[in-house]
């Protein structure tokens, strides 16, 4: 610890702090332009100089200088508050001021900062820039001639985005902020640049001119992509939400968001919202009152909860509130367990894994946990594409404290290019398998930990690991039995070690057996119940963890996703029950789950949009998006974190907690839940890992929440798929700028990524004679759909890869579910 | 008495370069001596004991700035700092173009005394012939065994690595020469940490001038004790002087450090151009603040007597003016090329040095206002002292001296809008 | 008691044969200072209106009358898409006015604002434009 003096306030900071950090833990502020508490300093805009008594002389940098015992700082002199103003002057002197037209106008550091100086009037004139203003995507405009050259847009896209889409071009007064060659940019899309830009030079075009920065709400909520839980602020205006707000406190994260979550806000206040209820009267859906769309749904869920036949798919896209009433609507009220969520495989390595493993569903370690391991086991490179922010820790994590990155994956990615990072490409479907391996190289090499023996289940599963040996399966897995070997000697040898997994719809090859292999393997490692150690399971929607935490799953005798469709199918489900699921394209097989919809008497579908489910429904409901209510979410590192409302429902459209809630009470006959503070008491007093938490204990932050975890060995038999000869493997997942079916409605990822692909190496383009943007075929035994072709380095050859959010290309048409699906393609 | 000489010890001939040449003069025995007889500590007890100081302008102790190095460290790194783009000095280009192999050998020396493996030498990009006359020098030396694995058959191991620059003057700044190394864009590094602590790529590393490095064989050969017996007493041995401008006889002229700049003027250089008067000197290279003819009357030079008349002895590139010269356009010369040589990074430097130049543009062009020298020392000051390495220092002291030495000059540009020495100057 | 009555009288004629002030109005037409704070208007530049939207005028605004949303034009430039004064709410204290970074807004000598439908006191872009 250090001890200093500033601004006559005693302070005691630990070693390496910079004055700036110290000042701001007195409570001192340092006026800044290009800092940032996330990036490395820069030290270029010099506005943070302050006095040092025993440099005098010099006015030093606070943000770039690490403190000394008895420094004695003043932050504010005469000479100081000179020559910022000084500073502001020359700024401004090339600087357009257009205040008026400038979207960051309100929001703007240098705008903030000239007012605090009182720099009214210039002593200093020149003329300004004509750079030609960047207009070339979308979604960022790059005006170079309000650039302050802070330098944060290229320090954030290197640092923690790793993409490095920006560099300082030229030299002195002709520098600016270029991208390669100068062209357009071309990148992730993520705006963590327009997010740190302190003036108006990088903008959100989807946002622009839309409203003034002092003119809106600004609501606290958590993103509703994927299961990261990223908190946002929303900008609200006239009952609408028009932007993103960044705001470098919020979350684990603090404020980076991806694109999802920073351009993707629009399905809130889409044209395609539904707005009414629709019924089908002759044939076609038709606009009706809710009374009588809920007389309708009531009085047919009445009669089918006599028979029996009702069945209800729920989307973890919901409340944890309301998930609570749903299931109690189901059990209470309509007396079934038939209900999933997810198409019961993608949570399935969660409510079934790790439940078997460690005794609760839910992963062994926390987001946090990333920065603080060792080394990091990434099953499949495409953690980064589900989750993009934990892909930023990930990046964080092995450029500043040296976490050692290994990748086992099927294709290669983002995160296989980070320095120092390890790939090990395995065929696809082997990654069981080769976990197996991995572990049974512990055995073999007595590298096992001396407490993992008293767990129960050890001998078991020490036995079932017969035939796992990395010589037997190497040559399955695609790898040599020496780089297992290395690669577990490695894992075990670290003194934290993390495993990580992601799951999902697009992932069916991710199973129970999978997360369980991971789970004994960090048993056996001695990794596990420790910081930084364990197995992290990234669920993938944004309460994907919050609805297997709550049970939204069949446990005793009710029939999951799969018996659902088929029951629909074969006429034991009359009446279908489904709530933001759009299982037309995302469940397996899709010819398979229209034939079971058509077959069901009364399909009721609860959604935002007309989904392609929707359109096949008898009545559909239109329900709220997440900016619309009130609840909690729990993310996938287990953070359970407060919704706010921002806006009064679109349209005529009813929360979901209100509308289960209604046929709750007239199906029950009990008193209705009374609002969703009261779902959460009862929420707190059912679920385990939840007790004692109440609204205002989650408080802005959010409370992650550590459930008690009790080890067993599981045996957890891997199966190679059975490659079939002359076809290729194509694996289905997760593209980058998408999650699940609802990023269809956001401009930011429509703009990148508007339509499915078919992903080819090099190679197997050559072969096929297959360009970028060519339309292919792809056939499988279940059918055909026809993609557009992207030539990437990134597949191996033989294996092609296709993201399945896309409804009018969708991969459910030839994925049925299986790890890997076996497909010809052709011209 | 004939006075020491530590480079101007040869007749320049055809192939005086060449190492064969050089070990005729006596070469590599300084480095022998060493490797055989010494421990790298006594090397570095030598050169401390030599009081010999910097010779890229700062002038700061090399004894003291190699003890700052902690020698423990796995990597230690030496840089022989070769981009010489101050105005005015060309002291350098010099020592490489005749006698690459002093330097060599002084490279190794310090590399010796700081254990070094890899010693980096940043040459200037636009030396063409000092840059094939180092190479052909190191592939001489490697030739035979001076440089490389095992040198003279001890257990010192040494590699230099030849790096060219791209062109920037700013790259001559120690922390934006690293960083041009390290392969990024040259952007000066924030201090601390000091590159004794922090340097190329994260590790302990020393800088030197090569005129420093070029010194060291002789100190070793002849001792510590006798260097330090030469010149002035705080500023001890011989130092090259790049004299440029209305001398009669401009060039390079090697001196014991406290020799009258009087006498180097108008008797080394034989005089002003056409016998005019002395208008003023620049004493250090072009970032040094001006003197005027009367205030060198007792300068001498070492860094001591020039402080006291109000400059700096710098780099000891010493431009000439002669009377008639107007300072208002000379001062644009400079000011373009500080303009020109801002990287951009911090904001003092970037805006001030860019609206430096475009005011005393406007003055030159006849559309000075009242008030532009107030502004521009306004910006003089918020520069200096402010800016992320020592480029803006540079480039606003010669504007705050000239307007605060020929202010009269200024006033008459802005007001006449024309020079008052107007029309080329007859020499 | 008399004399204040003879008082009054005296007053009552002099003004008889003093000229009128009352204004036989809408015949004849007051005249209106030039810093008369009546309906707003918008300025014209290059045949289009200055104003850029930047909505410093419904900031200001006391009385929350003025309704601006932006536009981008072809050229990617703001511009006031729609632009509308609640002349109902409107106090006529002349902030937006005094707001305006680039001139673009003016109040007019013109008072008479009498409508027959509520919804014709908000006066769009369009009525604003100067003429």
């Amino acid at each position: 610890m250090v001890n200093l003096t500033i601004d006559d306030k005693q302070v005691t900071v630990p070693k390496n702090t910079t004055i700036f950090d110290a000042a701001k833990a007195a409570g001192i502020r340092i006026p800044i332009l290009c800092h940032d508490k996330k990036l490395n300093p820069f030290g270029g805009c010099r506005m943070c100089l302050v006095e040092v008594e025993q440099m005098k002389g010099r006015q030093i940098p606070a943000c770039t200088t690490p403190v000394t015992e008895g420094m004695i700082v003043r932050t504010m002199t005469d000479e100081i508050a000179k020559a910022r103003k000084l500073v502001l002057e020359l700024l401004l002197l090339k600087h357009p001021v257009d205040c008026p037209v400038c979207d960051a106008a309100g929001d703007c550091d240098l705008q903030n900062l000239t007012y605090e100086y009182q720099v009214n009037s210039n002593r200093f004139t020149d003329e300004k820039f004509h750079h030609a203003i960047d207009y070339d995507n979308p979604l960022i405009e790059r005006d170079m001639n309000r650039c302050i050259h802070c330098g944060k847009c290229a320090r954030i896209c290197d640092e923690i985005v790793s993409f490095g889409a920006y560099t300082f071009i030229s030299r002195g007064i002709e520098a600016k902020m270029g991208t390669q060659f100068d062209g357009p940019l071309n990148c992730e899309f993520c705006g963590s640049c327009v997010s740190v830009c302190p003036v108006g030079a990088l903008l959100a075009r989807p946002f622009k001119f839309k409203a003034r920065w002092w003119a809106m709400d600004k609501v606290k909520s958590v993103c509703s992509y994927c299961g990261t839980g990223c908190q946002l602020t929303l900008g609200v205006k006239d009952n609408k939400v028009l932007t993103t707000i960044y705001d470098e406190n919020q979350g684990f994260h603090n404020g980076q968001l991806c694109t999802r979550g920073r351009f993707a806000y629009q399905f809130v206040n889409s044209d395609k919202r539904l707005t009414t209820p629709l019924m089908k009267k002759n044939g076609a859906l038709v606009e009706v009152t809710w009374d009588e769309a809920l007389n309708a749904v009531q009085q047919r869920l009445a009669s089918a909860k006599t028979a029996g036949d009702v069945a209800g798919l729920v989307t973890p896209r919901l409340t944890n509130e309301e998930l609570f009433v749903f299931k109690k609507l189901f059990k209470d009220g309509l007396g079934s367990e038939n209900y999933d969520h997810s198409a019961g495989y993608a949570h399935s390595a969660l409510s079934k894994g790790a439940v078997e493993s460690i005794g609760v569903a839910a992963s062994s370690a926390v987001i946090a946990d990333i920065q603080k391991t060792g080394l990091l086991l990434v099953v499949k490179s495409d953690a980064y594409e589900t989750h993009p922010v934990v892909g930023f820790e990930i990046n964080l994590g092995v450029k500043r404290k040296d976490v050692d990155l290994r990748i086992i994956s099927d294709k290669k990615g983002k995160l296989t290019k980070l320095p120092g990072a390890k790939t090990y490409l395995n065929i696809p479907g082997t990654e069981t398998l080769l976990v197996n391996a991995l572990a049974k190289t512990l055995v073999d090499e007595n590298l096992v930990d001396a407490a993992a023996a008293s767990i129960t289940g050890f001998e078991e599963w020490k036995k079932s690991l017969d035939g796992a040996a990395p010589e037997q399966v190497a040559g399955i897995c695609g790898l040599t039995a020496d780089e297992i070997k290395t690669l577990a000697r490695d894992y075990v040898k670290a003194e934290k070690a993390l495993l990580l997994l992601p799951l999902g719809l697009g992932y069916p090859g991710h199973t129970k057996e999978l997360a369980q292999a991971l789970f004994n393997l960090s048993f056996a490692a001695g990794k596990h119940g420790k910081e930084g150690c364990g197995v992290l399971l990234l669920a993938e929607k944004n309460n994907s963890q919050g609805a297997v935490d709550l049970g939204l799953y069949p446990v005793a005798g009710g029939k999951d996703a799969a018996a659902i469709i088929d029951g629909c199918a074969a006429g034991s489900i009359k009446t279908l029950y489904v709530a933001g699921e759009n299982l037309v394209v995302s469940y397996p097989n899709r010819k398979k789950v229209e034939a079971a919809l058509d077959k069901v008497d009364f399909l009721i579908v609860q959604d935002l949009f007309l989904s392609e489910t929707a359109a096949l429904a008898d009545v559909v409901l239109p329900a709220c998006s997440f900016a619309e209510k009130e609840g909690t979410f729990t993310s996938a590192g287990k953070a359970v974190q407060k919704v706010n409302r921002a806006i009064k429902p679109v349209g005529q459209a009813k929360s979901d907690f209100e509308i289960f809630n209604t046929l709750y009470v007239n199906l029950s006959g009990k008193p209705a839940v009374a609002d969703p503070k009261a779902a959460f008491a009862e929420i707190t007093a059912s679920v385990p890992a939840y007790a004692g938490l109440t609204y205002e204990t989650l408080g802005d932050a959010g409370v992650v929440v550590v459930p008690a975890m009790t080890p067993k060995f599981a045996v957890a038999p891997g199966a190679a798929p059975t490659a079939e000869v002359g076809k290729m493997a194509l694996v289905t997942g997760s593209a980058l700028y998408h999650c699940g079916t609802m990023s269809l409605y956001g401009e930011g990822p429509m703009h990148v990524c508007p339509a499915g692909y078919v992903e080819i190496g090099r190679e197997d383009a050559k072969r096929l004679t297959v360009q970028d943007d060519d339309l292919v075929t792809v056939t499988s035994a279940a059918g055909a759909v026809k993609l557009k072709v992207k030539v990437g380095s990134r597949m191996p050859e033989g294996v092609v890869f296709a993201p399945y959010h896309f409804a009018d290309q969708s991969v459910n048409s030839i994925a049925s579910g299986e790890s890997v699906t076996w497909v010809t393609i052709s011209k | 008495m004939t006075e020491p000489r530590v480079f101007f010890n040869f007749g320049i001939t055809d192939d005086s370069h060449t190492l064969s040449a050089y070990r005729g003069r006596g070469g590599y025995q300084a480095l022998e001596k060493a490797l055989r007889t010494m421990q790298p500590l006594d090397v570095e007890k030598e050169v401390t004991t030599s009081g010999l100081r910097g010779r890229g302008g700062a002038g700061f102790p090399t004894g003291s700035k190699w003890s700052f190095v902690d020698k423990k460290s796995p990597v230690v790194y030496l840089c022989c700092n070769a981009d010489e783009g101050e105005p005015g000095t060309f002291k350098d280009r010099w020592i490489f173009e005749h006698n690459s192999h002093q330097l060599v050998e002084g490279v190794l020396l310090a590399a010796y005394a700081l254990n070094v493996r890899h010693a980096f030498i940043y040459i200037r990009g636009e030396f063409d012939l000092s840059y094939r006359r180092l190479l052909l020098a190191l592939e001489e030396a490697r030739e035979a065994g001076l440089v490389g694995e095992r040198i003279l058959g001890t257990e010192f191991s040494c590699d230099i690595i030849v790096h060219q620059g791209g062109g920037a003057y700013v790259c001559g700044e120690e922390s934006s020469l690293l960083t041009s190394l390290e392969g990024f864009k040259g952007y000066p590094k924030n201090k601390p940490p000091f590159p004794a602590v922090k340097g190329l790529y994260q590790a302990p590393t020393v800088i030197n001038n090569v005129e420093t490095l070029a010194t060291i064989p002789w100190i070793i050969t002849h001792g510590g004790g006798a260097y330090a017996g030469i010149g002035a007493q705080n500023n001890t041995g011989t130092k090259l002087f790049g004299i440029s401008g209305h001398v009669n006889k401009p060039g390079i002229h090697e001196r014991p450090t406290g020799y009258p700049l009087k006498k180097i003027i108008f008797e080394d250089c034989g005089g002003i151009l056409g016998g005019k008067a002395l208008k003023a000197v620049i004493p250090g290279g072009s970032s040094t603040p001006v003197l005027k003819g009367f205030e060198i009357e007792n300068v001498t030079l070492d860094a001591e007597s020039v402080i006291k008349a109000g400059s700096m002895l710098g780099s000891g590139g010493i431009i000439v003016i002669a009377e008639g010269t107007c300072m208002v356009r000379l001062l644009q010369v400079l000011t373009r090329f500080y303009a020109h040589e801002s990287c951009g990074q911090c904001t003092p430097c970037r805006e001030g040095t860019a609206w430096m130049d475009k005011v005393i543009g406007r003055i030159v062009a006849g559309q000075g206002v009242k008030g532009d020298l107030e502004r521009l020392e306004a910006v003089t000051s918020g520069i200096m002292g402010n800016t992320v390495c020592a480029l803006g220092d540079a480039a606003s002291m010669p504007v705050a001296s000239f307007i605060k030495k020929f202010r009269d000059e200024f006033e008459y540009y802005i007001e006449h809008g024309r020079s008052m020495f107007d029309g080329r100057l007859e020499i | 008691m008399i004399k204040p009555l003879l008082q009054g009288l005296k007053i009552t004629l002099t003004h008889l044969f003093k000229k009128p002030v009352t204004l036989q109005y809408p015949t004849e037409r007051p005249q209106i200072e030039a810093r008369f704070r009546g309906l707003h208007a918008l300025k014209v530049a290059h045949s289009s209106a200055k104003c850029v939207a930047c909505y410093l005028c419904p900031t200001v605004c006391p009385a929350k009358c003025i309704t601006v949303e932006a536009g981008e034009d072809a050229q990617h430039n703001k511009y006031a898409e729609k632009y509308e004064i609640d002349m109902l709410r409107c106090i006529f204290c002349g902030y937006c006015v005094e707001a305006c970074p680039v001139d673009a807004l003016k109040m007019t000598g013109e008072f008479e604002l009498a409508n027959y439908k509520r919804s014709d006191f908000v006066f769009t872009k369009e009525r604003l434009l100067e003429k």
